[in-house]
């Protein structure tokens, strides 16, 4: 016989359930931080958690696609080590960003000249990988129904007066626009043809045939040249100011006091921000702050979620018994026979792309809960025969209460135990598997690690140490927040 | 409680047993073929096959309507050939019995078949009984040492439990513990093999060593040792934390048992508890972890392997499932099964000498 009792009460209890939670949630916290390894534990979980928010906070929500997309990372330099190294003594050029929102000068000639100079120093003997310039929103005039072409040269003053011409192209409005704006921003490089032909004829005026190679183009921009007897170029790095002068030519009639809402000058260095850039030029730092809220989420989601399972699962074996109890024991036993590890990789490469990351942490937490269901198991077994339950059930209350009520509630310590020394788990397979090679599309550590490894660029540490140790870091946080989770659940562990 | 004879509980392990190595091999059957995997393979194969045949045709001045019927009719070979008009569970069961009756079959992949280094087409079972010994150079021995190290220290750390000794080994593999493996093989790669030139940078020079060791034993097993003492030292230090740490905690468990007390109590001395009492009662567990490790290390580690492109079992299998080769798929998981399986039963076998509870059960 059971009383249901009367609604607002229930809710007060609920109340009263949260509250008691909180509390004991604040307790719990406080006695796992007065444990050396809690204190450390919780110290660097906060610091995870601090990184997650601030990656949702500062990266756009497409940044998945962005990542992917080789255009967003045009204008940086490719495989460059960090900025600080410079500081270390290491000869790396470095990377300037020139931002103007109007020209710095405007001259009036045929055209109507808008000017942006900047000037760029190089410091060490080392060569800048290119010079990129980007227009946000630049005007392009329209004449009724003819677009008038827009003029747009760049060119290169270096520090032994030789003056080149770098970008020389002309831009139209693209056929089909209406209005007189180019939208997406325009990035242009340096012309590698319009530069190997200047040095060619330069050299030709002075009767030396030189062998120049397009690639090598902006490595002739920053260095002393000279030519053997063979034809072949030398370059050493010409340190000194350069001036980097770009021009838009626009026709007279066009009367306009600034063509663009925004001008950059890249000069695009040898190295780059925190953490360098890998071989497509992509910000190392980003993708590894991207990564924290994934690994966070894949670890916590695929931990709560076995955790779970196997704390009902053994619980509800145990308190049953019987047919059930047999039946969930051999479906445990026949789990722990199947290799995870080839089975997950098969499970994963059969998945379409876009769905891999979930078919992982949905197969791991399948795989993951039956250890504890088994510890679960046992523990109920010996709770299930103490006299509270017994009492309990000669009340009336019902199995689900008894279980939700009196059973389960001592066992989640133990519970909370095992999912905190889960949650690497997913984390390391996840990274694991992109390592392999096995593609999901999100940038996370593992992915930045995968591209390390299938580039065969073992020896650009600032690609494959970083992510490594943040995933190190993840697993000694939550080793370390276990093992005092443990302690205090498990007192018999305790050394003092 | 009914009191079952050994040789009756012996006998229910390894029904229990034999069923859930049906049960995984049938599973990754059911997973192959339900989710398609194969299908996509042989159509293409099919529609390159039909190609090749109407250009064939049209070069011999066939003509055209005719040429539509031919090939029609020979798609239709193709399909019964491959037995793609079948239902998918149809097609598998014969691959599933093949598998357990251990007649694994010949791998339809130049990958698998490049993997064990011999000319294509390879026999599965060829294939792995080629990987097998390189997996077991690399993995199996860094296995044995750590186990070996493990069990010579693990009860003395356990002795000194609070010691300065004690919990630099805790922090140790609380430490290793938290890094991955494969990683380790990387940085040490980086610093070793491209840093210092210490060790090679191309594993896979290895197999020529391994394949024909007989030729002269002493030259390759120098040359062996050359290519395999990075991948073991990784595999050492990224291990023996846990090893370590796993046989302290078992011993320790004994150490705190009742009878133990009892036996201090009574004046016995250290020794003669920790040989007669300690590791008698321990037993049971570190040799079942030792075991498990070792049955394990035999199926390779995938990614570890691929990061020393190491052509060992894992790297088999990982080209394998690259290459969709069922064969080579269902033969290797069967494999990695059955070693795990046999493991597991030998443990039950020695359960009887180690613990005297099971023959009395």
């Amino acid at each position: 016989m059971s009383v249901k009792p009367p609604r607002f009460r229930e809710e007060s209890a609920f109340k009263r359930f949260m509250k008691s939670l909180g509390r004991s949630l604040k307790g719990s916290l406080r006695e796992v931080w007065s444990y050396t390894t809690g204190k450390a534990g919780l110290t660097l979980l906060a610091i995870f958690i601090f990184f997650a928010i601030l990656a949702l906070i500062l990266l756009p929500p497409d940044y998945k696609y962005i990542w992917n997309q080789p255009k967003y990372w045009q204008d940086h330099p490719q495989l460059a080590p960090p900025e600080w190294v410079r500081a270390l003594g290491y000869q790396n050029a470095k990377h300037e960003v020139y931002t103007y929102t109007k020209p710095v000068s405007i001259k009036s000639d045929s055209f109507t000249i808008y000017e942006y100079i900047a000037r760029y120093k190089l410091d060490v003997y080392d060569y800048p990988q290119d010079i990129v310039v980007k227009l946000y929103g630049i005007k392009v005039p329209r004449m009724g129904s003819t677009t008038l072409p827009v003029l747009l040269r760049v060119h290169l003053k270096r520090p032994d007066g030789l003056e080149l011409e770098v970008i020389d192209t002309t831009l139209y409005l693209p056929e089909n626009a209406t209005i007189a704006y180019v939208k997406e921003p325009l990035m242009l490089s340096v012309d590698r043809n319009l530069v190997v032909t200047q040095f060619s004829s330069m050299y030709l005026n002075k009767g030396i045939q030189a062998n120049f190679i397009t690639t090598a183009a902006v490595t002739y921009l920053f260095a002393k040249l000279s030519v053997d007897e063979e034809g072949n170029v030398r370059t050493t790095p010409l340190k000194g100011y350069y001036t980097v002068t770009l021009e838009l030519y626009y026709p007279k009639v066009v009367n306009i006091t600034n063509p663009a809402r925004q001008v950059s000058i890249v000069v695009v260095g040898d190295c780059f921000g925190l953490m360098g850039t890998d071989d497509r030029g992509r910000d190392i730092a980003q993708a590894l702050l991207y990564g924290f809220p994934v690994a966070l989420a894949v670890g916590f989601v695929t931990a709560v979620a076995s955790t779970l399972i196997g704390l009902f699962v053994g619980a509800i074996s145990a308190y049953y018994g019987g047919l059930v109890d047999e039946f969930l024991q051999r479906l445990i036993d026949v789990m722990g026979n199947i290799p995870l590890l080839p089975f997950l990789i098969l499970l994963v490469d059969i998945t379409p792309v876009e769905y891999r990351l979930q078919v992982i942490m949905l197969v791991l937490t399948l795989f993951y809960w039956g250890g504890l269901a088994i510890v679960v198991r046992s523990m109920t077994l010996s709770i299930k025969e103490e006299p509270y339950v017994e009492a309990a059930k000669a009340i009336g209350a019902s199995n689900a209460r008894i279980l939700l009520r009196h059973i389960i509630p001592q066992i989640v310590p133990y519970a909370v135990a095992s999912l905190v020394f889960s949650v690497p788990g997913a984390i390391l397979s996840e990274a694991g598997l992109s390592v392999l090679g096995l593609e999901h599309g999100w940038p996370t550590w593992g992915k930045v690690l995968a591209a390390a490894r299938l580039a065969g660029r073992y020896d650009a540490w600032w690609w494959i140490i970083p992510p490594g140790l943040l995933l190190a870091l993840t697993s000694l946080t939550f080793v370390l927040l276990g093992m005092a989770i443990e302690t205090i659940v498990e007192p018999r562990l305790r050394t003092r | 409680m009914v009191r079952l004879g050994v040789g009756t509980v012996l006998v229910r392990r390894a029904i229990a047993l034999t069923v859930a190595l049906v049960i995984v091999v049938i599973l990754t059957a059911v997973i192959l073929g339900a989710s398609g995997y194969d299908v996509k393979i042989w159509q293409a194969l099919i529609h390159e096959q039909l190609r090749a045949y109407q250009m064939q045709l049209q070069r011999s001045n066939v003509p055209p309507a005719k040429v539509k019927q031919l090939v029609s009719e020979y798609k239709e070979r193709l399909i019964k050939l491959y037995g793609l008009d079948k239902p998918w569970y149809e097609r598998f069961w014969p691959l599933v019995s093949n598998t357990l009756t251990f007649n694994l079959g010949i791998s339809e992949s130049y990958d698998v078949a490049d993997v064990a280094g011999v000319p294509y087409p390879v026999r599965v079972g060829d294939a792995i009984m080629r990987c097998l010994p390189r997996t077991i150079v690399m993995i199996t021995i860094a296995q044995l040492i750590c186990a070996a190290a493990a069990l010579y220290v693990g009860p003395f750390i356990a002795y000194r439990r609070g010691t300065m000794f004690d919990r630099a080994i805790v922090s140790y593999s609380a430490l290793t513990n938290a890094i991955p493996v494969w990683w380790l093989g990387m940085i040490l790669i980086f610093f070793l093999s491209y840093r210092a030139g210490i060790f090679p940078t191309d594993f896979r020079s290895v197999v020529a060593y391994i394949n024909n060791f007989w030729r002269n034993p002493l030259m390759n097993l120098v040359q062996i040792f050359y290519y395999a003492s990075l991948p073991i030292i990784t595999i050492v230090i990224a291990f023996l934390g846990s090893w370590f740490y796993t046989v302290r905690a078992m011993v320790l468990r004994v150490v705190r048992e009742d009878f133990v007390i009892v036996a201090k109590a009574k004046g016995l001395p250290e020794r003669y508890i920790a040989s007669k009492h300690v590791l008698r009662a321990a037993a049971p567990p570190v040799v079942t972890n030792v075991i498990l490790s070792l049955a394990a290390s035999l199926s390779g580690y995938i990614i570890t392997e691929s990061v020393f492109n190491w052509p060992g079992m894992g790297t088999l299998y990982w080209v394998a499932i690259r290459a969709a080769d069922l064969p080579t798929i269902l033969g290797l998981t069967y494999a990695f099964t059955l070693v795990y399986i046999l493991a597991r039963f030998i443990l039950e076998v020695l359960y009887i000498f180690l613990d005297p509870r099971v023959r009395y059960r």
